[in-house]
């Protein structure tokens, strides 16, 4: 995953085939209008295959074709992934979709449309946006106003905090730990899941934070990516709150496409495992990544059919509110017992981890690469972050010095407490 | 009014993205800096280690002081030199005794590698193998590169190294070249953050981290033994810098006959004196009981059958170990430099007299 300039020829490609899509899109009707649609969609997942997909299923099919003592036909590709190129691509193919659905209209100025596609904030990591709510807004005429610039900036700062104070310095145990998976305890790892459930919240939802801080200053309105999601009491409440621009983006555009829940059971157990296996992939071209997204899936399979039970048997008790805080820690289990995967290099580092965690003993020994009272201070981190995360969301309401004060204590906190070790964001790899 | 602070803003991103991108320029105003009060540099100064982890207690101030050698005779000697960031940045002719003209190459460096047609046989060649003793076993790993960093034949400087065409740039990097230089990160922190001004926001940073996580920059050594900064890798790790990591007897034989290849090659070429002078590591002299040295210096000062004469620096240096180095920096101070100079003057000295007298 890198940047490098003349890959902006990808960008500029699919962004010149979609904009004439829309417009021959909007022109058309009938079989003509759907081969535009799915002329567009080649394109785009063209790209991804090409840049993402091939070396992944070179290596799989030369595996394979070895098993059988055969060489593979296929040349192999050096290809850097270019940085940012799945979230692009996505918000590409939902302006040509909303078009073929007349959601929305072709937009006719290039300028506009390009802008859509490459509006920096989001450029790299989202969120993944929808014309409808993006593309008006550069057609509206934008002046400085100081009161969105406070919680713009505030969220920007909180943003910052996030990566380079939590996520940066939660991602030196974390490393170490998965990098040292024969060495390490089953507590030892049990923290470091836990901890990286953290570090990428910290590290995508800050980057979220930034990318909707910074267009906010400019008098733009992004949809919201993140909404703690850690506090969900199931796993597809935790879809509701995580990653929402994607999960939306899943569930408007292949879930329903493919039916959605109005089919027979199995079909809809079938539809969900899909799209979750499929989102995996989006993640990356690995099979920890689509196991991952098939552990969620199965997850939610067993939610659906646990509800039915509960439901058929009238056993309201398991939703009484006394339930809310166990419910909310199984969630946060299932979801680490996930991240294990995420994290891992490989299926079977990842079984190893699992393997050790439900080994683990109190009385483990913790070595996380931390000294002194640096495990203290994670935790202290994570407590803040959970009890104040939403802070930027009340600056309005304050007076100018209480915007001036915080801003100073965030940014001055991020610089003394933060980690430079120049590590990039997870989620640019994707 | 909005619309000239907007432009304003625009103009100062533009030109510290501009600036920062450019070599030659962050090199100039870096310069520039050096000598002014409030813009002037916040590491600069103290030393490359406590430019590298900003702790209070070891900043030290650290320059280079260091003396013109007295000429006694002519300028008679034409001085050869390869070296590292010991010596390559410190030193000029004028520091030499009798040095009519003094040729540096920085090892592996290729923008300083040298080609001549001859040599001045009208004054005593004289060639300096200088190393630090954390290079010693990665340089003299590579006999080919340590070959090819003086040609002398006519075919050799027809075909001198040319910058332009041996720099193996494609056209998609040439592209790209203007607009991303690819130490734009650190040449912008510099050019924005690298002021006095700073400093004690960094050394508070540093101090937190330090004493509070025990956490320093990776490169970084702490002796507080000695109040002392080494470089890490001379102190510590599975590499060959490091001054505890033990050598074999096959490695160490195969440094030697490096050595003497090395002085063969260079003596076919015409030179009249070949010398070879190993710098040692700071933790070697200072504190090597950090762990089990490998005595690297004192094997190769012993070794008979080695053909180039030793400027042996390391038992001058023992018996005030801790005189000659700077203590927050990975370099000798402007003592030790003196010392390695005043050494290796006598040398010149004799030379130098010799060539008068065969005249």
């Amino acid at each position: 995953m890198s940047f490098i300039p003349i890959y902006l020829l990808i960008l500029g490609f699919t962004i010149v085939i979609d904009f004439y899509s829309g417009i021959l899109l909007e022109g058309s009707k009938g079989r003509v209008r759907k081969s535009y649609l799915i002329l567009s969609l080649i394109a785009n997942i063209g790209v991804l295959a090409v840049f993402k997909y091939y070396n992944f299923l070179f290596e799989n099919i030369s595996s394979i074709l070895f098993s059988f003592n055969l060489n593979n036909p296929l040349p192999a590709l050096k290809i850097i992934l270019p940085i940012g190129l799945s979230f692009h691509t996505f918000q590409a193919m939902s302006y040509t979709i909303e078009v073929y659905r007349g959601h929305q209209k072709a937009e006719r100025n290039f300028g506009i449309y390009a802008l859509y596609v490459m509006f920096y904030p989001q450029l790299v990591a989202g969120p993944i946006e929808r014309p409808q709510n993006l593309i008006h807004q550069f057609k509206e005429e934008h002046f400085f106003d100081f009161e969105r610039f406070k919680s713009g900036f505030t969220q920007m700062a909180f943003g910052l905090f996030k990566k380079v104070v939590i996520a940066d310095r939660l991602s030196m145990a974390v490393d170490y730990s998965y990098a040292n998976i024969s060495t390490q305890s089953g507590l030892s790892l049990i923290i470091a899941t836990t901890f990286y459930a953290f570090q990428i919240y910290c590290d995508f939802s800050g980057y979220s934070d930034m990318a909707i801080g910074a267009a906010r200053i400019m008098g733009f309105k992004l949809m919201d990516n993140f909404n703690m999601p850690y506090f969900s009491k199931s796993v597809s409440e935790f879809w509701k709150r995580w990653h929402i621009s994607l999960s939306t983006w899943f569930k408007d555009y292949l879930y329903i496409s493919i039916g959605g829940n109005r089919v027979k059971v199995p079909r809809w157990i079938f539809n969900i495992l899909l799209v979750f296996t499929i989102s995996g992939l989006w993640h990356g071209a690995n099979w920890t990544f689509i196991l991952w997204g098939a552990i969620h899936g199965m997850f939610l399979v067993f939610a659906m059919l646990k509800n039915s039970i509960i439901d058929k048997l009238k056993l309201s008790v398991f939703k009484h509110r006394y339930f809310l805080i166990p419910n909310m820690l199984i969630t946060f289990a299932l979801v680490c017992f996930a991240w294990v995967f995420f994290r891992a290099t490989s299926i079977s580092d990842g079984l190893e981890v699992i393997k050790k965690m439900f080994q683990f003993s109190i009385t483990d020994n913790i070595s996380l690469y931390f000294f002194r009272y640096e495990l203290l201070f994670c935790f202290l981190l994570i407590a803040l972050l959970m009890i104040k995360e939403r802070l930027w969301l009340h600056i309005n309401t304050q007076n100018n010095s209480y915007f001036y004060v915080i801003n100073f204590i965030i940014l001055f906190s991020s610089y003394l407490f933060g980690v430079f070790n120049q590590k990039q964001f997870i989620y640019f790899q994707f | 009014m909005r619309k000239f602070i907007s432009s304003l803003i625009i103009a100062i991103c533009l030109v510290t993205y501009y600036c920062s991108n450019s070599a030659k320029i962050t090199e100039k105003y870096t310069d520039y800096r050096e000598k002014r009060m409030l813009l002037g540099s916040d590491k600069i100064g103290f030393g490359g280690l406590y430019g590298m982890c900003y702790l209070t207690d070891y900043r030290y101030p650290f320059s280079y002081d260091i003396k013109a050698a007295n000429d006694t005779l002519e300028k008679n000697i034409n001085l050869y030199l390869f070296s590292d960031s010991y010596l390559y940045y410190r030193v000029t002719s004028k520091h030499f005794c009798n040095t009519n003209k003094l040729y540096k190459m920085k090892w592996f460096e290729t923008e300083t590698f040298l080609a001549q047609e001859t040599l001045d046989t009208t004054k005593k060649n004289v060639l300096v193998f200088e190393m630090t003793e954390r290079y010693v076993r990665i340089l003299l790993d590579n006999f080919d590169g340590a070959a090819n960093m003086l040609s002398i034949g006519k075919k050799a400087a027809e075909a001198a190294p040319n910058n332009e065409n041996t720099n193996s740039y494609n056209l998609l990097e040439k592209l790209q070249s203007p607009l991303i230089n690819p130490n734009i990160n650190s040449n912008l922190e510099l050019n924005l953050f690298d002021y006095k001004i700073f400093r004690p926001l960094k050394e508070l940073k540093a101090n937190l981290n330090y004493y509070v996580f025990n956490r320093l920059n990776d490169e970084v050594f702490v002796d507080t033994a000695y109040k002392q900064l080494y470089y890490k890798p001379t102190v510590s790790g599975e590499q060959k810098m490091n001054a505890f990591y033990p050598i074999d007897l096959a490695e160490f034989n195969i440094i030697c006959t490096t050595i003497n290849k090395l002085y063969d090659l260079y003596q076919s070429k015409g030179f009249d004196e070949i010398y070879l002078a190993i710098i040692p590591n700071p933790v070697t002299v200072v504190n090597p009981n950090l762990g089990n040295y490998n005595n690297l210096i004192p094997t190769i000062n012993k070794v008979d059958t080695l053909r180039m004469k030793i400027i042996d620096i390391y038992s001058i240096f023992k018996q005030h170990p801790s005189a000659y180095y700077a203590k927050s920096d990975s370099h000798w101070n402007s003592d030790g430099l003196q010392l390695w100079l005043d050494e290796f003057n006598k040398r010149l000295k004799v030379i130098s007299k010799q060539n008068c007298t065969t005249l």
